[in-house]
């Protein structure tokens, strides 16, 4: 038994450092495209992954694949609502993830940007923005990284916690049906 | 290995959930008392297994160790990885609870093949074939799980040489490694404690 406890915590520090095998889809609208990236949750990007977009209605509207950095972007199409993004990666790695389009809200506040930043000089303001935005997120990027990796100990304990409660449920009821 | 949510068709998962209810059915009126702790402790060592990386050029595949529990389990180990992929989707988003019978399949089907041929080598008296059945076992859990999962997805319109192709690629490093840890495994259980290999 102590060399299973120990085997296992061999096993805990070799996980402790790595992460969850699943494929993630990011999508964020730039100007009139619409960007998507792909990566497995290690960070590899998903590449060379088929892409569908659906529309509101649910019909199937566009159809991809993402390039070796994992990124696909399409022109944002007409109407309105959302459109779901499927990410299909090989082996049966599938994500999903949504983003609305045609809402009167993002659409106007960009071009307000817009005609301003012709006003005061064009692309340059544009890139500083971008730039402070940036930096600007980063902690709080970093800071939900971390939070989601505190997460995954928690839940990998809790996994444990659950098989050898019901183990322990287990042996109880056999033990009492035999007295 | 585990297959998202989402991907198959309905048949598919049904038959996957059939082999699945079968395969645990046995397995649980298998298991007698003493045998609920080792099942339990596989159980969990699977359920960690898989957060093991190991990068593979583009691609990423982790440990899965179905061979490992296959030939101390038999066929509690569809009980034990049933148990262990559940708390994997529900915990980390692995796969997904439709697909949970399709992957149980596909993983606790090559560890239960891999008991019925290494369970009586790993007894052998001597350490050094013991040890060579284990790497097998190791090898081949992994393997036939990856022609399991090219299988499933044939009928999503992939076709199977090409994602068996490609699944086992990527884990031709990781049946090495299990084969390995599961070899080393058997010969230290052997010496420590041999009476776990009996089962």
């Amino acid at each position: 038994m102590r060399k299973g406890i120990f085997l296992f915590c061999f096993l805990l520090l070799l996980s402790s450092s790595l992460f969850a095998h699943r494929v993630n889809v990011f999508a964020y609208k730039e100007g009139d495209k619409i960007c998507l990236e792909g990566y497995f949750s290690d960070g590899t990007p998903a590449r060379d992954s088929k892409v569908e977009v659906y529309n509101q209605e649910g019909r199937k509207i566009l159809e991809g694949k993402t390039n070796e950095k994992g990124e696909f972007a399409f022109p944002v199409p007409q109407g309105k609502g959302d459109l779901k993004i499927v990410l299909l990666a090989s082996m049966g790695h599938r994500a999903e993830t949504s983003i609305s389009i045609g809402g009167g809200l993002p659409l106007q506040t960009e071009k307000a940007e817009r005609v301003e930043a012709k006003k005061l000089g064009g692309n340059e303001i544009e890139k500083i923005v971008e730039v402070s935005v940036e930096k600007a997120m980063k902690p709080v990027i970093k800071m939900i990284e971390e939070e989601n990796r505190r997460l995954r100990l928690t839940d990998i304990l809790g996994g444990i916690g659950y098989i050898l409660g019901l183990a322990g449920v287990a042996l109880y009821f056999l033990s009492r049906g035999k007295k | 290995m585990h297959i998202s949510e989402g991907i198959l068709s309905a048949p598919v998962l049904l038959s996957g959930a059939g082999v699945t209810m079968v395969g645990t059915a046995l397995g649980l009126r298998g298991m007698k008392e003493e045998k609920i702790p080792r099942t339990a402790l596989l159980s969990s060592a699977f359920f960690v297994a898989s957060l093991v990386h190991v990068p593979v050029g583009p691609s990423s595949a982790h440990l899965i160790l179905n061979g490992l529990v296959g030939i101390l389990l038999g066929w509690a180990a569809f009980p034990a990885i049933l148990l262990g992929l559940t708390l994997q989707a529900a915990l980390f988003q692995f796969g997904g609870l439709t697909t949970l019978g399709v992957n149980t399949m596909n993983m606790a089907l090559p560890a239960v093949i891999c008991y019925f041929l290494f369970h009586v080598w790993v007894k052998n008296k001597s350490p050094a074939l013991a040890g060579i059945a284990g790497f097998l076992a190791g090898f081949l859990g992994v393997l036939l799980s990856g022609l399991m999962v090219a299988l499933s997805l044939v009928f999503t319109g992939e076709y199977f040489r090409q994602v068996a192709r490609l699944v086992i690629i990527v884990h031709l490093p990781i049946m090495f490694i299990e084969g390995v840890v599961t070899g080393f495994i058997v010969v230290f259980l052997r010496k420590v404690k041999p009476e776990i290999l009996e089962g």
